[in-house]
Protein backbone atom coordinates (compact mmCIF):
# COMPACT_ATOMS: atom_id res chain seq x y z
CA UNK A 1 0.00 0.00 0.00
CA UNK A 2 1.21 3.41 -0.42
CA UNK A 3 -0.04 6.88 -1.07
CA UNK A 4 -0.41 9.84 -3.97
CA UNK A 5 -1.38 12.96 -3.20
CA UNK A 6 -4.23 14.77 -5.13
CA UNK A 7 -5.44 17.97 -4.83
CA UNK A 8 -7.46 18.25 -1.89
CA UNK A 9 -7.26 14.92 -0.54
CA UNK A 10 -4.72 11.60 -0.28
CA UNK A 11 -5.55 8.46 -1.97
CA UNK A 12 -4.37 5.14 -0.85
CA UNK A 13 -3.93 2.77 -3.52
CA UNK A 14 -2.44 -0.21 -3.80
CA UNK A 15 0.70 -0.45 -6.20
CA UNK A 16 2.65 -3.72 -7.69
CA UNK A 17 5.58 -4.14 -5.33
CA UNK A 18 8.71 -5.14 -6.85
CA UNK A 19 10.13 -8.22 -6.58
CA UNK A 20 13.35 -8.94 -4.59
CA UNK A 21 16.01 -10.53 -6.10
CA UNK A 22 19.20 -11.27 -4.56
CA UNK A 23 20.53 -7.24 -5.18
CA UNK A 24 17.57 -6.06 -3.68
CA UNK A 25 17.13 -8.17 -0.93
CA UNK A 26 20.66 -7.17 0.03
CA UNK A 27 19.99 -3.33 -0.47
CA UNK A 28 17.00 -3.54 1.31
CA UNK A 29 18.76 -5.34 4.24
CA UNK A 30 21.49 -2.84 4.20
CA UNK A 31 19.04 -0.18 3.99
CA UNK A 32 17.04 -1.01 7.11
CA UNK A 33 20.83 -1.17 9.18
CA UNK A 34 21.58 2.32 7.70
CA UNK A 35 17.82 2.99 9.01
CA UNK A 36 18.08 1.74 12.48
CA UNK A 37 21.44 3.16 12.74
CA UNK A 38 19.93 6.48 12.43
CA UNK A 39 17.26 5.71 14.66
CA UNK A 40 18.96 4.57 16.88
CA UNK A 41 17.17 1.07 17.37
CA UNK A 42 18.59 -2.53 17.25
CA UNK A 43 20.98 -4.27 17.15
CA UNK A 44 18.60 -7.00 16.52
CA UNK A 45 19.09 -10.58 14.78
CA UNK A 46 16.46 -11.88 12.44
CA UNK A 47 16.65 -15.73 11.66
CA UNK A 48 15.45 -16.33 7.99
CA UNK A 49 13.91 -18.84 5.90
CA UNK A 50 11.44 -18.95 2.95
CA UNK A 51 12.89 -17.44 -0.91
CA UNK A 52 14.32 -14.52 0.84
CA UNK A 53 16.48 -17.27 2.50
CA UNK A 54 16.60 -19.27 -0.11
CA UNK A 55 18.27 -16.63 -2.49
CA UNK A 56 20.59 -15.42 -0.34
CA UNK A 57 21.89 -19.15 0.08
CA UNK A 58 22.36 -19.10 -3.79
CA UNK A 59 19.80 -22.82 -3.54
CA UNK A 60 17.29 -21.30 -5.68
CA UNK A 61 17.05 -18.82 -8.83
CA UNK A 62 13.86 -16.71 -8.22
CA UNK A 63 12.35 -13.31 -6.64
CA UNK A 64 10.15 -13.51 -3.37
CA UNK A 65 7.80 -10.37 -2.07
CA UNK A 66 9.22 -10.73 1.42
CA UNK A 67 11.95 -11.25 3.71
CA UNK A 68 10.01 -14.48 6.23
CA UNK A 69 11.49 -14.36 9.74
CA UNK A 70 10.89 -17.76 11.75
CA UNK A 71 12.93 -16.51 14.76
CA UNK A 72 15.08 -14.05 16.35
CA UNK A 73 18.87 -14.62 17.71
CA UNK A 74 19.36 -12.89 21.20
CA UNK A 75 23.20 -11.56 22.04
CA UNK A 76 24.34 -14.94 23.77
CA UNK A 77 22.75 -16.36 20.45
CA UNK A 78 19.55 -18.16 21.57
CA UNK A 79 16.87 -18.39 19.28
CA UNK A 80 13.57 -16.32 20.62
CA UNK A 81 9.99 -15.98 19.57
CA UNK A 82 9.73 -13.64 16.69
CA UNK A 83 6.12 -12.92 17.69
CA UNK A 84 5.41 -10.27 18.03
CA UNK A 85 8.22 -8.42 15.86
CA UNK A 86 9.64 -5.57 17.89
CA UNK A 87 7.65 -2.26 16.85
CA UNK A 88 10.36 -0.85 16.27
CA UNK A 89 12.02 -2.73 13.63
CA UNK A 90 8.44 -3.15 11.59
CA UNK A 91 8.74 0.64 11.93
CA UNK A 92 12.18 1.33 10.69
CA UNK A 93 11.02 -1.91 7.70
CA UNK A 94 8.49 0.01 6.50
CA UNK A 95 9.89 3.24 6.10
CA UNK A 96 12.08 2.18 3.65
CA UNK A 97 9.32 0.25 1.71
CA UNK A 98 8.18 3.06 -0.60
CA UNK A 99 11.54 4.09 -0.95
CA UNK A 100 12.41 0.70 -2.81
CA UNK A 101 9.07 0.03 -3.73
CA UNK A 102 8.61 -3.02 -1.33
CA UNK A 103 5.92 -4.21 -0.12
CA UNK A 104 4.89 -2.49 3.22
CA UNK A 105 5.39 -5.75 5.33
CA UNK A 106 8.37 -7.25 3.25
CA UNK A 107 9.79 -7.92 6.88
CA UNK A 108 7.35 -10.08 8.17
CA UNK A 109 6.80 -12.92 10.55
CA UNK A 110 4.61 -14.91 8.54
CA UNK A 111 6.64 -18.68 8.97
CA UNK A 112 5.90 -18.23 13.09
CA UNK A 113 2.74 -16.49 13.64
CA UNK A 114 0.67 -17.66 16.43
CA UNK A 115 0.49 -21.04 18.29
CA UNK A 116 0.60 -23.17 15.14
CA UNK A 117 3.66 -21.05 13.65
CA UNK A 118 7.09 -22.74 13.10
CA UNK A 119 8.66 -21.57 15.89
CA UNK A 120 5.82 -22.55 18.77
CA UNK A 121 5.57 -25.58 17.15
CA UNK A 122 9.08 -26.96 17.23
CA UNK A 123 11.69 -26.36 14.80
CA UNK A 124 14.52 -29.07 13.48
CA UNK A 125 16.77 -30.71 16.24
CA UNK A 126 20.02 -28.99 15.44
CA UNK A 127 18.25 -26.04 13.56
CA UNK A 128 20.67 -23.13 15.30
CA UNK A 129 23.81 -24.78 14.66
CA UNK A 130 23.54 -24.66 10.91
CA UNK A 131 22.72 -21.44 10.56
CA UNK A 132 24.51 -18.74 8.26
CA UNK A 133 25.41 -15.58 9.80
CA UNK A 134 25.90 -12.55 7.96
CA UNK A 135 26.15 -8.67 9.68
CA UNK A 136 24.62 -6.26 7.12
CA UNK A 137 26.02 -3.29 9.73
CA UNK A 138 26.13 -2.67 13.53
CA UNK A 139 22.59 -2.90 13.72
CA UNK A 140 21.17 -5.86 11.45
CA UNK A 141 22.06 -9.74 11.65
CA UNK A 142 20.87 -12.14 9.68
CA UNK A 143 20.78 -16.02 10.27
CA UNK A 144 19.65 -17.60 7.43
CA UNK A 145 18.25 -21.15 7.24
CA UNK A 146 20.55 -23.51 5.80
CA UNK A 147 19.77 -26.06 3.11
CA UNK A 148 18.56 -28.98 5.27
CA UNK A 149 16.28 -26.88 7.31
CA UNK A 150 14.93 -25.04 4.15
CA UNK A 151 13.76 -28.76 3.02
CA UNK A 152 12.05 -29.32 6.27
CA UNK A 153 10.12 -26.08 5.80
CA UNK A 154 9.52 -26.81 2.17
CA UNK A 155 8.19 -30.00 2.78
CA UNK A 156 5.82 -29.08 5.42
CA UNK A 157 4.44 -26.33 3.03
CA UNK A 158 4.36 -28.66 0.19
CA UNK A 159 2.47 -30.87 1.76
CA UNK A 160 0.00 -27.91 3.29
CA UNK A 161 -0.51 -25.71 0.64
CA UNK A 162 1.70 -27.01 -2.60
CA UNK A 163 1.81 -24.77 -4.75
CA UNK A 164 5.58 -22.70 -5.44
CA UNK A 165 6.55 -24.62 -2.62
CA UNK A 166 6.40 -28.17 -4.52
CA UNK A 167 8.96 -26.01 -7.41
CA UNK A 168 11.30 -24.99 -4.21
CA UNK A 169 11.22 -28.21 -3.14
CA UNK A 170 12.80 -29.75 -6.39
CA UNK A 171 14.93 -27.68 -6.60
CA UNK A 172 16.50 -28.20 -3.85
CA UNK A 173 16.81 -31.93 -4.79
CA UNK A 174 17.09 -33.52 -1.57
CA UNK A 175 18.42 -36.81 -1.01
CA UNK A 176 16.64 -39.71 0.19
CA UNK A 177 18.10 -39.03 4.24
CA UNK A 178 17.09 -35.50 3.94
CA UNK A 179 13.49 -36.27 2.18
CA UNK A 180 13.09 -38.84 5.16
CA UNK A 181 14.49 -36.45 8.21
CA UNK A 182 11.78 -33.63 6.85
CA UNK A 183 8.96 -35.86 6.55
CA UNK A 184 9.67 -36.83 9.81
CA UNK A 185 9.35 -33.23 11.71
CA UNK A 186 6.66 -32.55 9.63
CA UNK A 187 4.60 -35.18 10.70
CA UNK A 188 5.76 -34.43 14.19
CA UNK A 189 3.85 -31.18 13.49
CA UNK A 190 0.82 -32.74 11.99
CA UNK A 191 0.31 -35.77 13.48
CA UNK A 192 -2.87 -36.64 12.17
CA UNK A 193 -3.73 -39.81 9.23
CA UNK A 194 -4.42 -37.40 6.58
CA UNK A 195 -1.63 -35.34 7.14
CA UNK A 196 0.45 -38.93 6.71
CA UNK A 197 -1.32 -39.94 3.16
CA UNK A 198 -0.87 -36.75 2.04
CA UNK A 199 2.60 -36.46 2.57
CA UNK A 200 3.01 -40.49 1.13
CA UNK A 201 0.85 -39.00 -1.75
CA UNK A 202 3.54 -36.33 -2.59
CA UNK A 203 6.42 -37.79 -2.18
CA UNK A 204 5.43 -40.74 -4.34
CA UNK A 205 5.29 -37.99 -6.63
CA UNK A 206 8.27 -36.48 -6.40
CA UNK A 207 10.15 -39.78 -7.00
CA UNK A 208 10.63 -40.45 -3.16
CA UNK A 209 8.81 -44.01 -3.59
CA UNK A 210 11.33 -45.48 -0.76
CA UNK A 211 10.63 -42.76 1.81
CA UNK A 212 7.11 -42.88 1.04
CA UNK A 213 7.24 -46.63 2.69
CA UNK A 214 9.21 -46.00 5.47
CA UNK A 215 6.63 -43.52 6.72
CA UNK B 1 23.12 16.26 -2.78
CA UNK B 2 24.45 18.23 0.67
CA UNK B 3 24.68 21.69 -1.05
CA UNK B 4 20.85 21.16 -1.99
CA UNK B 5 19.75 20.18 1.62
CA UNK B 6 22.05 22.40 3.11
CA UNK B 7 20.45 25.60 0.91
CA UNK B 8 17.14 24.40 1.49
CA UNK B 9 17.50 24.85 5.12
CA UNK B 10 19.13 27.99 4.99
CA UNK B 11 15.38 28.83 2.63
CA UNK B 12 13.47 27.09 4.87
CA UNK B 13 14.75 29.18 8.41
CA UNK B 14 14.96 32.69 6.34
CA UNK B 15 11.46 32.46 4.79
CA UNK B 16 9.60 31.05 8.32
CA UNK B 17 12.10 33.68 10.17
CA UNK B 18 10.47 36.29 7.73
CA UNK B 19 6.81 35.35 8.17
CA UNK B 20 6.68 35.05 11.52
CA UNK B 21 8.33 38.63 11.68
CA UNK B 22 6.02 40.20 8.78
CA UNK B 23 2.87 37.97 11.19
CA UNK B 24 4.21 40.05 14.48
CA UNK B 25 4.21 42.58 12.64
CA UNK B 26 0.87 42.81 11.35
CA UNK B 27 -0.33 42.12 15.14
CA UNK B 28 1.61 45.52 16.18
CA UNK B 29 5.37 44.34 16.84
CA UNK B 30 7.16 47.05 15.02
CA UNK B 31 10.61 46.99 13.26
CA UNK B 32 10.04 44.59 10.65
CA UNK B 33 8.42 46.34 7.33
CA UNK B 34 6.66 43.03 5.76
CA UNK B 35 4.16 43.03 2.69
CA UNK B 36 0.48 42.92 3.89
CA UNK B 37 -1.04 39.66 5.27
CA UNK B 38 -3.59 38.38 3.02
CA UNK B 39 -4.71 35.64 5.69
CA UNK B 40 -5.86 35.97 9.05
CA UNK B 41 -3.30 36.14 11.88
CA UNK B 42 -3.99 33.22 14.40
CA UNK B 43 -2.50 34.95 17.75
CA UNK B 44 -2.27 31.32 19.52
CA UNK B 45 -0.78 29.14 16.18
CA UNK B 46 1.86 32.36 15.81
CA UNK B 47 3.09 31.51 19.54
CA UNK B 48 3.45 27.84 19.24
CA UNK B 49 5.66 28.06 15.95
CA UNK B 50 7.47 31.18 17.44
CA UNK B 51 8.00 29.01 20.78
CA UNK B 52 9.99 26.35 18.30
CA UNK B 53 11.19 27.54 14.81
CA UNK B 54 11.38 31.39 16.24
CA UNK B 55 14.16 30.09 19.14
CA UNK B 56 16.57 30.72 16.01
CA UNK B 57 15.94 34.62 16.71
CA UNK B 58 16.50 35.73 19.91
CA UNK B 59 15.01 38.79 19.05
CA UNK B 60 12.03 38.07 17.49
CA UNK B 61 11.14 35.62 20.07
CA UNK B 62 11.57 38.36 23.26
CA UNK B 63 9.47 40.78 20.62
CA UNK B 64 6.63 37.77 20.86
CA UNK B 65 7.11 38.52 25.00
CA UNK B 66 6.77 42.23 24.91
CA UNK B 67 3.21 41.87 22.18
CA UNK B 68 2.18 39.09 24.86
CA UNK B 69 3.00 41.65 27.99
CA UNK B 70 0.59 44.00 26.60
CA UNK B 71 -1.86 42.05 24.76
CA UNK B 72 -2.03 38.94 27.47
CA UNK B 73 -5.80 39.58 28.40
CA UNK B 74 -6.50 38.56 24.64
CA UNK B 75 -4.81 35.65 24.47
CA UNK B 76 -6.69 32.91 24.76
CA UNK B 77 -4.87 30.31 27.01
CA UNK B 78 -7.55 27.18 26.65
CA UNK B 79 -7.21 27.47 22.75
CA UNK B 80 -3.33 27.81 23.06
CA UNK B 81 -3.12 24.35 24.93
CA UNK B 82 -5.85 22.64 22.59
CA UNK B 83 -3.77 23.24 19.97
CA UNK B 84 -0.36 22.71 21.34
CA UNK B 85 -1.86 19.47 22.43
CA UNK B 86 -3.87 18.67 19.34
CA UNK B 87 -1.09 18.92 16.96
CA UNK B 88 1.87 17.64 19.41
CA UNK B 89 3.92 20.98 18.70
CA UNK B 90 7.74 20.50 19.75
CA UNK B 91 7.81 23.93 21.44
CA UNK B 92 5.77 22.87 24.64
CA UNK B 93 8.39 22.64 27.15
CA UNK B 94 9.46 26.56 25.74
CA UNK B 95 5.60 27.72 26.19
CA UNK B 96 5.63 26.43 29.20
CA UNK B 97 8.44 28.13 30.58
CA UNK B 98 6.94 31.30 28.86
CA UNK B 99 3.58 30.89 30.41
CA UNK B 100 5.56 30.46 33.99
CA UNK B 101 7.19 34.00 32.99
CA UNK B 102 3.96 35.48 32.09
CA UNK B 103 2.49 34.61 35.74
CA UNK B 104 5.91 35.85 37.16
CA UNK B 105 5.90 39.00 35.65
CA UNK B 106 1.85 39.73 35.07
CA UNK B 107 0.35 38.10 37.86
CA UNK B 108 -1.85 36.54 35.32
CA UNK B 109 -3.10 33.41 36.83
CA UNK B 110 -4.29 32.27 33.66
CA UNK B 111 -0.67 32.08 31.84
CA UNK B 112 -0.09 29.06 34.92
CA UNK B 113 -2.58 26.81 33.51
CA UNK B 114 0.21 26.62 30.59
CA UNK B 115 2.56 25.22 33.33
CA UNK B 116 0.18 22.52 33.52
CA UNK B 117 1.12 21.28 30.02
CA UNK B 118 3.52 17.79 29.77
CA UNK B 119 6.71 18.93 29.27
CA UNK B 120 9.41 20.08 31.19
CA UNK B 121 12.57 18.99 29.12
CA UNK B 122 14.99 17.04 31.54
CA UNK B 123 18.39 18.42 30.57
CA UNK B 124 19.01 22.03 30.58
CA UNK B 125 19.81 23.65 27.04
CA UNK B 126 20.23 27.13 25.28
CA UNK B 127 16.88 28.65 24.28
CA UNK B 128 18.36 30.51 21.49
CA UNK B 129 20.26 29.32 18.57
CA UNK B 130 21.81 31.21 15.46
CA UNK B 131 20.47 30.94 11.99
CA UNK B 132 23.83 28.92 11.70
CA UNK B 133 22.64 26.31 14.50
CA UNK B 134 24.79 26.87 17.23
CA UNK B 135 23.50 27.45 20.90
CA UNK B 136 23.68 31.35 22.20
CA UNK B 137 25.52 31.09 25.44
CA UNK B 138 23.92 32.96 28.36
CA UNK B 139 26.11 36.49 28.56
CA UNK B 140 25.36 38.18 31.40
CA UNK B 141 22.98 37.07 33.78
CA UNK B 142 20.67 33.97 33.61
CA UNK B 143 16.81 34.93 33.03
CA UNK B 144 15.61 32.36 36.62
CA UNK B 145 12.28 31.91 35.55
CA UNK B 146 13.10 29.96 32.08
CA UNK B 147 16.01 28.53 34.44
CA UNK B 148 13.91 26.89 36.22
CA UNK B 149 12.12 25.21 33.77
CA UNK B 150 15.01 23.82 30.97
CA UNK B 151 16.13 26.89 29.36
CA UNK B 152 19.00 29.12 29.43
CA UNK B 153 19.02 32.82 28.07
CA UNK B 154 19.76 36.40 29.16
CA UNK B 155 17.87 38.13 31.23
CA UNK B 156 14.47 39.12 29.57
CA UNK B 157 14.62 43.06 29.01
CA UNK B 158 11.77 44.24 27.52
CA UNK B 159 11.74 47.45 25.11
CA UNK B 160 8.10 47.62 25.76
CA UNK B 161 7.68 49.13 22.18
CA UNK B 162 4.54 46.16 21.21
CA UNK B 163 2.06 48.63 19.79
CA UNK B 164 -1.76 47.68 20.38
CA UNK B 165 -2.93 45.77 17.34
CA UNK B 166 -4.57 47.88 14.23
CA UNK B 167 -7.82 47.05 14.43
CA UNK B 168 -8.53 47.95 10.87
CA UNK B 169 -5.95 45.51 9.06
CA UNK B 170 -8.08 42.74 7.52
CA UNK B 171 -5.75 40.18 8.77
CA UNK B 172 -6.36 40.76 12.55
CA UNK B 173 -9.99 40.06 12.38
CA UNK B 174 -10.26 37.40 14.46
CA UNK B 175 -8.46 39.60 17.14
CA UNK B 176 -10.33 42.87 16.59
CA UNK B 177 -13.67 40.21 17.21
CA UNK B 178 -11.96 38.68 20.68
CA UNK B 179 -11.33 42.35 21.31
CA UNK B 180 -15.43 42.72 20.61
CA UNK B 181 -16.65 39.64 21.88
CA UNK B 182 -14.23 38.91 24.61
CA UNK B 183 -11.81 35.82 24.98
CA UNK B 184 -13.89 33.04 24.14
CA UNK B 185 -15.04 31.31 21.06
CA UNK B 186 -17.24 33.63 19.80
CA UNK B 187 -14.65 35.57 17.88
CA UNK B 188 -13.14 32.66 16.22
CA UNK B 189 -16.89 31.71 15.60
CA UNK B 190 -17.67 34.81 13.88
CA UNK B 191 -14.65 35.27 11.96
CA UNK B 192 -15.30 31.70 10.51
CA UNK B 193 -18.67 32.91 9.52
CA UNK B 194 -17.15 35.91 8.03
CA UNK B 195 -15.10 33.82 5.94
CA UNK B 196 -16.64 31.48 4.55
CA UNK B 197 -20.29 30.51 2.99
CA UNK B 198 -23.03 28.33 5.07
CA UNK B 199 -21.33 26.68 7.69
CA UNK B 200 -21.89 23.80 10.97
CA UNK B 201 -20.85 23.41 14.03
CA UNK B 202 -18.46 20.63 13.71
CA UNK B 203 -16.06 22.44 11.02
CA UNK B 204 -15.91 25.49 12.86
CA UNK B 205 -14.54 23.34 15.89
CA UNK B 206 -12.27 21.68 13.58
CA UNK B 207 -10.89 24.97 12.33
CA UNK B 208 -10.78 26.75 15.69
CA UNK B 209 -9.64 24.04 18.16
CA UNK B 210 -12.97 24.50 20.48
CA UNK B 211 -14.59 21.53 21.30
CA UNK B 212 -17.62 20.84 19.39
CA UNK B 213 -20.17 21.13 21.80
CA UNK B 214 -19.32 24.79 23.00
CA UNK B 215 -19.10 25.97 19.31
CA UNK B 216 -22.83 24.07 18.80
CA UNK B 217 -23.55 26.30 21.98
CA UNK B 218 -22.03 29.46 20.84
CA UNK B 219 -24.04 29.42 17.53
CA UNK B 220 -27.50 28.69 19.36
CA UNK B 221 -27.21 31.64 21.57
CA UNK B 222 -25.79 33.90 18.72
CA UNK B 223 -28.35 33.26 16.42
CA UNK B 224 -30.84 34.83 19.31
CA UNK B 225 -29.70 37.92 18.29
CA UNK B 226 -30.94 38.11 14.73
CA UNK B 227 -27.44 38.68 13.31
CA UNK B 228 -27.09 34.89 12.17
CA UNK B 229 -29.39 32.95 9.43
CA UNK B 230 -29.93 29.60 10.00
CA UNK B 231 -29.90 26.57 7.19
CA UNK B 232 -31.27 23.16 7.34
CA UNK B 233 -28.84 21.19 5.41
CA UNK B 234 -30.14 17.56 6.28
CA UNK B 235 -29.40 16.76 9.64
CA UNK B 236 -27.08 19.74 10.58
CA UNK B 237 -27.61 23.45 10.66
CA UNK B 238 -25.78 25.58 8.63
CA UNK B 239 -25.00 29.27 9.51
CA UNK B 240 -24.16 32.36 7.67
CA UNK B 241 -24.02 36.65 9.01
CA UNK B 242 -27.05 38.33 8.22
CA UNK B 243 -27.65 42.01 7.75
CA UNK B 244 -25.95 44.44 6.57
CA UNK B 245 -23.33 45.44 9.88
CA UNK B 246 -21.17 42.67 9.22
CA UNK B 247 -19.83 44.28 6.03
CA UNK B 248 -17.90 47.03 8.13
CA UNK B 249 -15.34 43.65 9.13
CA UNK B 250 -13.40 43.18 6.65
CA UNK B 251 -11.28 40.11 6.00
CA UNK B 252 -8.73 38.76 4.66
CA UNK B 253 -8.43 34.89 3.63
CA UNK B 254 -9.11 32.15 6.63
CA UNK B 255 -6.28 30.00 7.10
CA UNK B 256 -6.08 27.08 9.59
CA UNK B 257 -2.37 27.94 10.72
CA UNK B 258 -1.67 25.08 13.53
CA UNK B 259 -1.77 22.33 11.55
CA UNK B 260 0.69 24.00 8.91
CA UNK B 261 2.96 25.36 11.65
CA UNK B 262 3.05 21.92 12.74
CA UNK B 263 4.03 20.50 9.40
CA UNK B 264 6.61 23.26 9.00
CA UNK B 265 8.05 21.89 12.57
CA UNK B 266 8.32 18.38 10.60
CA UNK B 267 10.05 20.10 7.77
CA UNK B 268 12.67 21.64 9.76
CA UNK B 269 13.47 18.52 11.85
CA UNK B 270 14.31 17.05 8.78
CA UNK B 271 15.99 19.92 7.33
CA UNK B 272 17.91 19.80 10.57
CA UNK B 273 18.66 15.78 10.27
CA UNK B 274 20.26 16.16 6.90
CA UNK B 275 22.98 18.44 7.82
CA UNK B 276 25.48 15.91 9.95
CA UNK B 277 28.56 14.17 7.93
CA UNK B 278 27.92 12.78 4.48
CA UNK B 279 24.14 12.22 3.55
CA UNK B 280 23.12 8.64 2.29
CA UNK B 281 21.15 9.23 -0.57
CA UNK B 282 18.99 6.42 -0.27
CA UNK B 283 18.19 7.06 3.99
CA UNK B 284 17.54 10.38 3.12
CA UNK B 285 15.19 9.61 0.51
CA UNK B 286 13.46 7.24 3.33
CA UNK B 287 13.54 10.25 5.53
CA UNK B 288 11.78 12.40 2.64
CA UNK B 289 9.03 9.73 2.27
CA UNK B 290 8.24 9.84 6.19
CA UNK B 291 7.89 13.23 6.37
CA UNK B 292 5.64 13.36 3.24
CA UNK B 293 3.23 10.45 4.99
CA UNK B 294 3.76 12.87 8.18
CA UNK B 295 2.95 16.27 7.00
CA UNK B 296 0.01 14.96 4.63
CA UNK B 297 -2.83 14.88 6.92
CA UNK B 298 -1.53 18.27 8.25
CA UNK B 299 -1.83 20.02 5.47
CA UNK B 300 -5.06 18.14 4.07
CA UNK B 301 -6.65 19.38 7.79
CA UNK B 302 -5.61 22.90 6.46
CA UNK B 303 -7.01 22.26 3.08
CA UNK B 304 -3.63 22.80 1.75
CA UNK B 305 -2.67 19.46 0.13
CA UNK B 306 -3.18 20.90 -3.23
CA UNK B 307 -0.10 22.73 -2.96
CA UNK B 308 2.41 19.50 -1.92
CA UNK B 309 3.10 17.60 -5.59
CA UNK B 310 4.89 14.82 -4.49
CA UNK B 311 6.96 12.59 -6.72
CA UNK B 312 6.51 8.96 -6.62
CA UNK B 313 9.12 7.88 -3.66
CA UNK B 314 12.46 6.33 -4.79
CA UNK B 315 15.63 5.59 -4.33
CA UNK B 316 17.72 8.16 -6.59
CA UNK B 317 18.48 11.41 -6.53
CA UNK B 318 16.11 12.97 -8.79
CA UNK B 319 13.43 12.18 -6.19
CA UNK B 320 15.58 14.08 -3.49
CA UNK B 321 15.80 16.91 -6.07
CA UNK B 322 11.49 16.98 -7.19
CA UNK B 323 10.57 16.64 -3.16
CA UNK B 324 12.60 19.57 -2.02
CA UNK B 325 11.12 21.22 -4.53
CA UNK B 326 7.60 20.07 -3.46
CA UNK B 327 8.38 21.45 -0.08
CA UNK B 328 9.72 24.79 -1.26
CA UNK B 329 5.95 24.90 -2.46
CA UNK B 330 4.81 25.30 0.54
CA UNK B 331 7.15 27.62 1.40
CA UNK B 332 5.96 29.63 -0.96
CA UNK B 333 2.82 30.20 0.93
CA UNK B 334 4.20 31.83 3.48
CA UNK B 335 5.93 34.54 1.44
CA UNK B 336 2.08 35.19 0.30
CA UNK B 337 1.53 35.89 3.98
Amino acid sequence: MTYIIHHWCIIYVTIMAKDLDKSLLYKALKLLDARMGQKGIGPYSIVVCGGSGLIAMDLVARATKDVDIVALMDADELLGDPDPLPDDLLGSAREIAPVLGLMDDWLNNGPSRGEGGLYRAGLPDGFSSRLKKEAFGANLTVYWVSRRDQIHFKLYAAADRGGYHVSDLKELDPSDEEMEQAARWAMSHDVSEGFRQILVSMLNQLGYEKVAERI
Amino acid sequence: MKKLLKEFKRHLLDTVLDFLWAQWSALGVPGHAGSEQTRIVDPEALILLTCSLGRNDARLFDEMLDWISLHERLVQIQRLKNMARDEEFNGLPVLRAVGAWMSHNKAGVKWRRLMELDAAPTEAEALFCSRDGKPLPVVKEPEPVFEKHGFLRDKVSLRRHAQIFDPELPSNLLIRLRALFGVNSRAEVMTYLLTHERVGAAEIAQATYYYKRTVYNALSEMRLSGLLQLWEWGTENLYSPKGDMWRGFKASEWMTWAPLFRALEYIWKFAESMQGGDVDEQLAATDLNVLIRDISPLLQKANLLGHLQMPTPGADKGYIDRGIGALKGILDLLVEG
